[in-house]
């Protein structure tokens, strides 16, 4: 690039930056004040924070939150993991339908995917319960854990599986002891999506659920429509936005370490 | 012992049932839903209700055009963006790669919400101007899903071809045209389906943002839902289906990224 | 690697095993449905009035109870929650026309999940010592005796600030299309309480000309009540065109955020339920020192109850148990001082609360309150001609939000449920939720899309079809 050009770039790429963070930022800001609105600055204080860790409702609905994205995660990555291997080694004419069945709820409008769920659990008469909610969370987060296995399926050298068989093993121990091992990071990368999908999920989330079972989506949503956010809301943005940045940082220096181990 | 043998293909059997008992079952639920009433005789009533009257018709056209907008604005910010990222000029791309991922690790409600505080604050309120405090909250929230595809087609960019345009004479913007954006194409379409049908079915945003005067396909689907009229939303859904599937029939031969959000990690 | 994930996979089901296992102990549970911010909730020192109450209940009969209460924000909300069997509730708080809907479905037997117990009132000794005359009547002749206990109850109108809008304007509902006010007004996003105004507008001649028939209050109210829930197919499209009329001039719809928006000055007038008036007038002063009234606009003034009732397979005792303790005046008052609406309760106790609150010495008004406190206090309130009386000064403001002078109460109408005509007014709701742009508008910047579509996919394939024309080109020259 010429030098113009890439002065330019730097300057565009940081405006966009610094405009995707402005909310978070702003309201990272106004954390450390008690006012009841942004934009008012009552004096600098930690006093939120406490008053977070404080607020009992509030505390339940995050740990909520956690239960169902660990819960859902766990779920889809055992029935993903299952499906890619069984689709991976199903006949074509199989193959093909498995794949087709795997887009729906990625390419559907999660609002038709929520409504359909609704439908369903009225029309057989269940009771909306954590499992419900369950199992929303699961149709939303399992054809991604497929995707995510599924390029290293292919990688693999099927060789190795069929030497295995050859010199001996019986089948559920070679898929234990070559096949899984060989496709870990997909699962792994699986199980990450399918938690970060879970924790913002709002939609299927207020369909699904009992309705005495809040997550932060929901909670946050119901003080949305009362006006503008609660001040420990702030907090907890701030909260979380460390430990994402904390957590990504560790991620980042644990692979770059990898690789210059594998160099 | 069973006499049945085990092979690997029977894993995909739990993962087979759980798919048609809830994605494939439901859908077709939503479907006799959308041509029954309430009594569970089948008709056309909903359907006709449904194109019957301009409320549907304006809200898929507004659906639309907000869509639209909001995959061209995306487009025109994100491709620069992705382009500078990826080139070779950038310094450290991966971490500012994940610096424009960050801000989806915060709660997508909350953001949403977030960012009409602000907006509110500096003074455009959802109130006066809802349709920009809507695209603006549109925008901020789908951006990602932009550079994220874009991003992943230029790190696979052969840069010899484009040395070679510039080597052979083309001036830089025909090596931009007749280069670099068919290059990039199949990232560009998967971008824009990540977007478009999305901004046409949400209905978070528009609410929290538009201080629900303006309505989408999303919220008619809400709305009709809420107020107990399921027969009317699932009519309004089965539209929705179509929609996409005319998407996903457009965009078919071009050759797609893998999914966004399988990107993200 | 490997190990440390499965661990992880395990450490998430054996939480989600506990948490199967924590929620199945027998203890006996109460499963309370009501609006947000509707009880007294308690704070450090104080337990919750539900809590007082299961400590109550253990007092008396030696036996644990424990309350599931969960919140609602529309009737719509909770109506779906019931329709879908979603969750099950021993007790639910639905307004009055959602009761009358709720007493259809039991007696016609229509909807399972909308059926209802009844009330046994020789348990209810509370509700019978303590309920203003005026709610007894009103229930028995809305049909609603042995299927709903009131709760609370007020009127529909407007909070406004008085130093941004004229007083004058706010006795009409006129005040949500006036120009003077733009973007300064929100509406409820309920198509129940839209319909008033609405309706307002489609009759507000006849309503205007019914005063001058000098008909007595229950005459009056049953005549407004008629004109205002008209459902007849040409009254739902004219109150259509009136609220997209309104669209443009206010600055927007709201579920709970209009009484917080008003106090932070984001807007001057705002369509309010009186306790949430209530609630506000007094945020309003405590914290910014900001003055704000209310007004029941006098051309479509409106009544609105709110009643507990015992879905079918509730735990009837239980229920009869806590409605009754809701009734206790001392509670009421409780409740009353907390979230602001008021109760249908009366007695000493409340009267008590109203003296307090809004008592002044030479106040400027004198309200007479006989017709809501009237058989329900001891002999010492009563004035020598038999009149229950308060001196205040705070009409037009908290005080008229919570106790609505008589003429305003007995001839406020009650809203009736759309009954068969549901479909076709969600209808016009649904068109009137939809944009506010002209068609044509639309379909303009439609076509510009389509043909900028059309225009790129040429552009796009113009080097293919070129070059396969020369191949055809050089292909028949090779002929």
């Amino acid at each position: 690039m010429k030098k113009a050009t890439r002065i330019f770039a730097r300057i565009f790429v940081w405006t966009m930056l610094v405009l995707m963070y402005a909310p978070i930022l702003v309201l990272m800001v106004f954390s450390f004040t008690e006012a009841d609105t942004i934009g008012v600055w009552n004096g600098f204080s930690f006093g939120l924070y406490p008053q977070l860790f404080q607020d009992e409702e509030l505390v339940t609905v995050v740990l909520n939150t956690i239960l169902v994205a660990l819960a859902s995660a766990a779920v889809s990555t055992v029935l993903g993991t299952m499906g890619a291997i069984g689709i991976h080694y199903s006949r074509r004419r199989m193959k093909a339908a498995l794949e087709g069945v795997s887009q729906i709820p990625v390419m559907n409008a999660e609002i038709v995917t929520a409504l359909s769920l609704t439908v369903l659990f009225v029309y057989f008469g269940i009771q909306f319960n954590f499992i419900t909610l369950l199992i929303g969370h699961v149709v939303l987060t399992l054809p991604f854990v497929v995707l995510s296995i599924n390029p290293k399926l292919q990688q693999m050298d099927p060789n190795i599986y069929e030497a295995a068989l050859d010199l001996g093993a019986r089948p559920s121990h070679a898929l234990r002891r070559i096949i899984l091992p060989q496709i870990m990071p997909g699962i792994f990368s699986g199980f990450l999506l399918s938690v970060t999908l879970s924790l913002d999920d709002y939609i299927i989330t207020a369909f699904t659920r009992d309705t005495s079972f809040s997550t932060l989506s929901t909670y946050v949503y119901g003080a949305t429509a009362k006006g503008a956010l609660p001040p420990t809301l702030r907090a907890l943005t701030t909260v979380i936005f460390v430990f994402a940045l904390v957590l990504l940082i560790v991620i980042n220096i644990r692979s770059h370490r990898k690789k210059e181990a594998a160099r | 012992m069973s006499k049945i043998k085990f092979t690997r293909k029977w894993l995909a059997l739990p993962y087979a049932l759980f798919m048609i008992l809830f994605v494939v079952i439901p859908l077709f639920l939503i479907l006799a839903y959308a041509f029954t009433d309430a009594e569970g005789n089948f008709t056309f009533n909903n359907l006709l209700t449904f194109f019957g009257n301009g409320s549907s018709i304006n809200t898929i056209l507004v659906s639309f055009i907000i869509g639209v907008a909001n995959t061209v604005i995306c487009l025109l910010i994100g491709y620069p963006v992705a382009y500078f990222l990826a080139h070779r000029d950038m310094k450290m791309p991966a971490v500012m790669m994940l610096l424009f991922i960050m801000p989806m690790w915060i709660n997508f409600v909350l953001r949403t919400a977030a960012s009409r505080d602000l907006l509110f604050w500096i003074g455009i309120n959802g109130g006066e101007y809802p349709y920009l405090a809507t695209m603006i909250g549109m925008v901020y929230n789908y951006l990602p899903f932009v550079i994220l595809p874009l991003y992943t087609t230029m790190t696979k960019l052969d840069y010899s071809q484009i040395e070679a345009a510039s080597d052979l004479g083309a001036r830089p913007r025909q090596t931009f045209t007749k280069v670099i954006l068919p290059m990039t194409a199949p990232g560009i379409v998967s971008a824009a389906t990540m977007v478009f049908m999305p901004t046409m079915s949400s209905f978070v945003i528009s609410d929290v943002m538009g201080e629900r005067k303006l309505s989408l396909i999303g919220n008619s689907i809400q709305l009709y839902f809420d107020q107990g009229l399921w027969h009317m939303g699932s009519i309004v859904a089965v539209v929705m289906l179509l929609l996409i599937a005319i998407g996903m029939f457009a965009t078919k031969n071009v050759q797609k990224e893998d999914d966004v959000r399988g990107t993200m990690l | 690697m490997m190990k440390r994930f499965l661990s992880l996979l395990l450490l998430s089901v054996l939480v989600l095993g506990c948490f199967s296992a924590c929620g199945s102990e027998s203890e006996r549970v109460l499963r309370v449905y009501n609006w947000q911010d509707y009880i007294d909730e308690g704070d450090d020192e104080t337990p919750s009035v539900l809590d007082a109450w299961a400590e109550d209940y253990y007092a008396r009969t030696g036996e644990k109870v424990r309350v599931q209460y969960d919140t609602f924000e529309t009737n719509e909300t909770m109506l779906n929650t019931l329709k879908t069997g979603k969750s099950q509730y021993d007790l639910v708080c639905p307004s009055d026309y959602v009761i009358q809907k709720m007493i259809a479905a039991t007696e016609n037997g229509t909807d399972d999940n909308l059926a209802l117990e009844k009330f046994d009132y020789s348990k209810l000794e509370n509700y019978t010592n303590y309920a203003s005359p005026y709610i007894k009547q009103v229930f028995g002749e809305n049909g609603f005796d042995g299927y709903a206990v009131g709760y609370m109850w007020g009127t529909v109108g407007i909070i406004y600030n008085p130093e941004y809008v004229d007083e004058e304007d706010t006795k009409s509902w006129e005040i949500m299309w006036n120009p003077k006010y733009q973007n300064r007004i929100t509406l409820k996003d309920s198509v129940r309480d839209a319909y008033i105004p609405a309706m307002s507008a489609v009759y507000r001649e006849q309503i205007l000309a019914l005063d001058g028939l000098g008909l007595s209050s229950a005459e009056y109210r049953k005549r407004l009540g008629d004109l205002m829930n008209s459902t007849a197919s040409e009254d739902i499209d004219a109150a259509g065109e009136a609220l997209k009329s309104m669209k443009d001039n206010i600055y927007g719809l709201e579920v709970d955020s209009g009484k917080t928006d008003i106090v932070a000055g984001k807007i001057h007038i705002n369509q309010a339920w009186s306790g949430d008036a209530a609630y506000a007038i007094y945020e309003a002063e405590e914290t910014a020192g900001v003055q704000l009234n209310f007004s029941v606009p006098e051309d479509g003034g409106s009544v609105w109850f709110d009643g507990w009732v015992m879905p079918k397979g509730a735990d009837t005792e239980l229920a009869h148990d806590l409605v009754n303790y809701l009734c206790a005046p001392e509670v009421a008052v409780r409740n009353m001082d907390y979230i602001g609406y008021t109760s249908i309760v009366a007695g000493d106790e409340v009267f008590d609360y109203v003296l307090e609150s809004y008592s002044a010495e030479d106040g400027e008004h004198t309200v007479d309150l006989t017709y809501y406190f009237n058989g329900t206090l001891s002999e010492d309130y009563y004035s020598e001609d038999g009149k229950i009386l308060v001196q205040t000064d705070e009409v037009g403001r908290m005080f008229s939000a919570q106790y609505p002078e008589e003429s305003v109460a007995l001839r406020g109408f009650i809203m009736r449920d759309f009954g068969n005509k549901n479909e076709e007014v969600l209808t016009m709701w649904a068109g009137f939720k939809s944009n506010n742009i002209a068609p044509e508008i639309l379909i303009a910047i439609f076509s510009v899309i389509i043909l900028g579509a059309v225009a790129v996919f040429l552009w796009f394939t113009k080097p293919k079809r070129d070059s396969a024309r020369r191949r055809k080109e050089w292909l028949a020259k090779q002929k």
